[in-house]
């Protein structure tokens, strides 16, 4: 197991666009004044075994490398919430530990965009490269009979890039029973793009009348499928 | 017209918002004791309802303790006369966390909520919060009334009321990157500033990165915001300055924010997600940040809605800054 680090903010500005791009490397002594450790550790050696088998097997931008990593990601930085909720820990892993990732996972668009897959992170999910593929294991992950985790639906949702971006980039998926109810009744479905951006946005509007934390999954659930069976008659 | 009816535009008042009986302050909610590791306990400001835990750093878990006044009042208004003997209600203190982007929830009383005052106790974990931890009551339906017309929420979890927030401060709040995080320069030999006695300037120049600068040229005035303590007069000081500073850039930052949220409630810039991250609730009470995004696209562009809308603003900071608080600390070291 190793330490786990985090990147300073006042390091951020050593973060250069050609850094971003790939053109340029940043080694730890670049960063040292700006990195410290944490209380936590990780199988970072394990973690990057994982890594690179997925980046061997997958073609470079595959959108399907987030179902791969994704379970590893979660499992392998085995830590808490509280300890998850520190953007400089994601920071350190994008940036110092795995960056060919971020960069093999994403294509360079704007230097903004490559900038929030390495440097967003915080309360914002669908941002950091590593972070986001943490957090989404977090809110989907159950424990199965035997004690363990199990992260099919984690898999499933990473799988399909429109549902895991509509549901984990609406503040309802902060509630666990919630996402992972979407989840759940969007992938039953088989539900096509135009059917998942319409009852994830229609499940939100209804949210403006209902108070999520008051309702159990079974009721969020149903309350789901009957916006489900709503836009699928009227899309048809 | 009532004054909660007048409001309805920015939906600042769920009472007319919801197409049913609504009170956002329907529900006493009394934080008494918090205890750490079942032997430490901590002090609570009742007056702020906070209860601050940042300088104590060793404990593991936080048992809260209070009660919920469910008044017979609330429970006539909202529901029907057929169900005010056993009201169907579920009421509970819903528990959020930003940082560890933690929404959850502590039953209090479930099926059936008859006017009464409700105590309730739960723990909260450590390794599950960080930064601050928001409480807050609320009642909902629990029966489907769907078949039934009339003025009553009809729906399972339709908000029927709910009560003042409380705070856990478990940490010092991490503004989100960059937000607010001064470059100090003295403005007198930098054309690109303002010249003269300013002491901060907001440079939105770079609309996808706002920069706060403090006016070095004050060295007096840097010197104490630079101050690192938490007690002492420089300390006291340092967090009124901050205030000051505060309650003039938080308001620029919102109002940019909202002019630059798209038909969809999207944001142009990553700092604007930040802001409506910290300022959603207050702005609107308990929206969420999808919520209060549409909402605040709507109030800007509607010139009879921006006085009310700058009201709201500065009343969504002075939450935020709690003024008042700075400013005794600061006369009370004076008197010492």
């Amino acid at each position: 197991m190793t330490q786990l680090k985090r990147l300073d903010q006042s390091g951020h500005v050593h973060i250069s666009e050609e850094f971003l791009r790939g053109d340029e490397d940043l080694t730890v002594d670049d960063l040292s004044p700006y990195i410290e450790p944490v209380n936590a550790t990780g199988d970072l050696e394990e973690l990057r075994r994982v890594l690179d088998y997925v980046m061997n097997n997958f073609d470079e931008h595959d959108p399907m490398i987030d179902s791969a990593a994704g379970p590893n990601v979660h499992q392998l930085v085995d830590i808490t919430r509280r300890q998850a909720g520190d953007p400089g820990v994601w920071h350190y892993l994008t940036v110092v530990e795995f960056p060919d990732f971020v960069r093999y996972r994403w294509p360079y668009t704007t230097e903004t965009a490559m900038r929030e897959k390495f440097l967003k992170a915080g309360t914002d999910i669908y941002s950091n490269a590593l972070h986001r593929l943490w957090w989404i294991s977090e809110l989907t992950y159950d424990m199965d009979g035997d004690g363990e985790r199990d992260y099919s639906l984690t898999e499933d949702v990473l799988a399909n890039q429109t549902l895991a971006n509509k549901i984990f980039d609406r503040w309802f998926a902060r509630h666990k029973p919630a996402a992972v109810a979407c989840a759940e009744v969007l992938l039953e479905a088989e539900a096509s793009s135009t059917v998942i951006e319409q009852t994830t946005l229609r499940f939100r509007e209804t949210l403006s009348k209902v108070q999520l934390e008051g309702m159990s999954e079974d009721e969020i659930r149903t309350l789901i499928e009957d916006i489900l069976s709503e836009v699928e008659d009227d899309l048809s | 017209m009532s004054t909660e009816e007048i409001e309805t535009r920015t939906q600042r008042l769920r009472t007319t918002a919801l197409p049913h009986p609504y009170r956002e302050t329907g529900l006493e909610f009394t934080v008494t004791d918090c205890t750490l590791d079942n032997d430490r306990e901590v002090d609570i400001r009742s007056s702020s309802r906070l209860i601050q835990l940042t300088s104590l750093t060793e404990w593991d878990q936080a048992t809260v303790k209070g009660t919920i006044d469910v008044s017979e009042d609330l429970v006539n208004y909202v529901f029907p006369d057929d169900e005010q003997d056993d009201p169907p209600g579920n009421l509970f203190v819903a528990i959020r966390c930003q940082q560890t982007i933690l929404r959850d929830r502590e039953v209090v009383k479930e099926d059936s909520v008859p006017p009464d005052e409700y105590p309730f106790e739960f723990d909260l974990n450590r390794a599950m919060i960080r930064g601050g931890v928001e409480l807050q009551p609320y009642l909902v339906r629990a029966d489907d009334r769907s078949e039934v017309d009339g003025r009553y929420a009809t729906d399972i979890g339709a908000r029927l009321a709910s009560g003042d927030e409380w705070v856990l401060e478990i940490d010092d709040t991490d503004l989100p990157d960059g937000l607010l995080r001064p470059h100090i320069e003295n403005f007198s030999e930098m054309n690109e500033l303002p010249s003269g006695d300013h002491l901060h300037y907001l440079d939105m120049s770079d609309a996808e990165r706002p920069t706060l600068y403090l006016n070095g040229d004050h060295s007096a005035i840097i010197n104490v915001m630079e101050s690192r303590g938490s007690t002492g007069p420089d300390a006291r000081m340092r967090d009124a300055i901050y205030d000051l500073v505060e309650a003039s850039v938080w308001p620029q930052l919102i109002i940019r924010t909202a002019t630059d949220i798209n038909q969809d409630g999207e944001t142009r810039y990553d700092w604007q997600d930040d802001v409506l991250d910290l300022y959603h609730d207050k702005l609107y009470d308990g929206a969420d940040v999808e919520e209060a995004a549409m909402n605040l696209r709507e109030d800007v562009n509607d010139e009879d809605q921006l006085v009310t809308l700058m009201q709201h603003i500065d009343d969504a900071v002075q939450q935020k800054t709690e003024p008042p608080e700075q400013l005794i600390n600061l006369l009370e070291e004076g008197l010492k």
